[in-house]
């Protein structure tokens, strides 16, 4: 080891000139170290600090606040869902108005088995076959009425068989008859019509949202406003058979008064005869 | 800087004592290194200027920031004063929850109130019939039960006799009052239905008015529909009664023409009879 230290002394001294020269090249390419470009640190950390004291009194603060005010506003829209969905829209409730609603399509389910029960009555031949078109509930045999009608109720008389006032008479009061029975098949089917549609608005009901229940409400009261019109159609029909029948009663008694005279006159002729 | 000028004295003036060409050597080496050292940069920017700068994000902050978070600040309580209002509108104008409750209770009064008297108005006894065929009668007619149709026609049978038979009246008639017959059971089987009817309707109308007892806001649109389509079917089934009064009427006009045309026809025939009769 001093052997070597010796070795490495001696050639440091052998080439010293070399080894200083390059010591003092690299001493002056090794760059200087840098001095401080400012000087009044004082000044720059209060910059800073005014920063950091604008950034904290009025960004945070300001968001803060804000923050407090944005809770505040979910609160009131908590409360305000709470309120619906506890108070006025509880699903509970709404399964529950959705039950009710299908117990009462069950109901009517069962109110109309009774509105198409069987009630033909006839025995005869003739009287069943009207009686059958009459209860069809089916406009298509509307057109049958007429026949099957006279095939009961008889014809006309022969002009030689009644004056044309009876005549007159009876045609208006079959008209009258028939219109009604041929109504009535009318009435009956659109009853039928009126059951499906509020079945269908039913279902429909069944199954709705509670912002959508309304608009089916809304529907089914236009519906009832059509069922209202059909009510007040055959209750027409049912105040023009009794109007032909009281002006038929009017009329016998005219008939009675004519056939008064007629007597009186004639009796009046045969005497002076 | 120094401790460079120090290292370098302390070289030449070991050199000197060393070799003299080479002290001039190393002197020029010396002259060129520290001519090509790049002398230290001044200070771009002087503390003013920095000062300026942090007053300007102040004043930023201050004034554009600050008005700007002002602002959203007095947006975000507007929309919570609406929404306080909003809440207070629904929670006390709109759906007060007293209200709900006076309601409930009014479905309930309601329900105490009218329920069994409307129940038993519908079941007032107006049997007034005496003897036995007609009580027979009248006791099947407003039984309500849909099932005893065979029994209502027995009855009817009973109380307003059988069609005449063939040798006992003219078939004319016959039709005429088998028709009528018909026409007659046809509505009294239809009222029998329509009581029966009237108790579904009683019925429905009560499973709405019992869930009404406790029934939200939000539930009150279905059972007004529910109400709304009964109603049409309501109506349906007036209808149907409707129907069932105009073919008994139309049939009880037709019966009176008939009547007229038998005149007619009677009055026709006893015509011929006395013709044929003076003839003779």
């Amino acid at each position: 080891m001093p052997a070597f230290l010796g070795d490495a002394f001696h050639w440091i001294w052998q080439e010293k000139t070399k080894i200083i020269v390059l010591l003092l090249v690299l001493a002056l390419v090794t760059p200087q170290p840098a001095k401080g470009q400012f000087i009044d640190w004082a000044a720059i950390v209060a910059a800073i600090n005014s920063i950091g004291a604008a950034i904290n009194n009025v960004i945070g603060s300001g968001l803060q606040a804000i923050n407090s005010a944005l809770g505040a506003v979910n609160n009131i829209l908590n409360t305000i869902n709470g309120f619906f969905q506890n108070q006025i829209y509880p699903q509970a409730a709404i399964n529950r108005a959705r039950g009710v609603v299908g117990a009462v399509q069950g109901i009517y389910n069962v109110i109309r088995g009774l509105v198409n029960l069987n009630v033909a009555s006839a025995t005869l031949a003739n009287p069943r076959q009207l009686e059958t078109v009459l209860l069809s509930r089916n406009p298509g045999s509307i057109g049958q009425v007429p026949g099957q009608y006279t095939t009961v109720y008889q014809t006309i008389p022969a002009p030689t068989d009644a004056p044309p006032a009876v005549r007159d008479m009876i045609d208006m009061t079959d008209a009258t008859a028939q219109a009604g029975l041929k109504k009535a098949i009318a009435i009956d089917a659109a009853a039928d019509q009126l059951m499906d549609a509020s079945d269908q608005l039913a279902a429909e009901l069944g199954q709705a949202a509670p912002g959508t229940a309304p608009m089916i409400e809304a529907q089914s009261a236009a519906m009832l406003v059509k069922a209202h019109a059909l009510t007040q159609s055959a209750m027409a029909e049912l105040f023009r058979i009794r109007a032909i029948d009281m002006a038929n009663t009017g009329a016998a008694l005219k008939f009675n008064a004519n056939h008064a005279s007629d007597t009186r006159r004639d009796l009046t002729n045969m005497f002076v005869k | 800087m120094k401790a460079l000028a120090l290292l370098f004295t302390n070289l030449l003036t070991f050199l000197l004592l060393t070799r003299i060409r080479r002290v001039v050597a190393l002197t020029l080496v010396g002259a060129v290194a520290v001519t090509i050292v790049a002398p230290p940069a001044n200070a771009q920017l002087g503390i003013g200027p920095v000062i300026a700068a942090a007053t300007a994000v102040v004043t930023l902050i201050n004034n554009a920031i600050g008005g700007l978070l002002n602002a959203v600040q007095g947006t975000t309580g507007s929309i919570n004063g609406v929404l306080t209002q909003f809440d207070r509108f629904w929670e006390q104008v709109v759906y007060p929850l007293e209200l709900i409750n006076r309601t409930r209770a009014l479905v309930s009064s309601m329900i105490a109130q009218y329920r069994g008297l409307l129940t038993a108005l519908l079941r007032v006894n107006v049997s007034s019939a005496q003897l036995p065929n007609p009580v027979a009668l009248e006791s099947i007619i407003r039984d309500r039960n849909t099932g005893d149709f065979g029994q209502l026609t027995n009855a009817f049978g009973q109380t307003y006799r059988a069609i005449p038979q063939v040798t006992d009246a003219h078939p004319m008639e016959r039709d005429l009052a088998d028709i009528d017959d018909a026409m007659a059971l046809e509505n009294l089987k239809t009222l029998k239905a329509s009581d029966a009817m009237v108790d579904q309707m009683m019925s429905a109308a009560n499973a709405i008015e019992d869930e009404g007892v406790n029934m939200a806001p939000g539930e009150a649109p279905y059972l007004a529909g529910a109400g709304m389509i009964a109603s049409v079917k309501g109506q349906a089934v007036m209808q149907r009664m409707f129907a069932a009064a105009i073919r008994q009427e139309a049939a009880r006009v037709a019966h009176d023409n008939t009547v007229r045309k038998r005149n007619a026809m009677f009055g026709a025939q006893f015509r011929t009879d006395v013709q044929t009769m003076f003839k003779k």
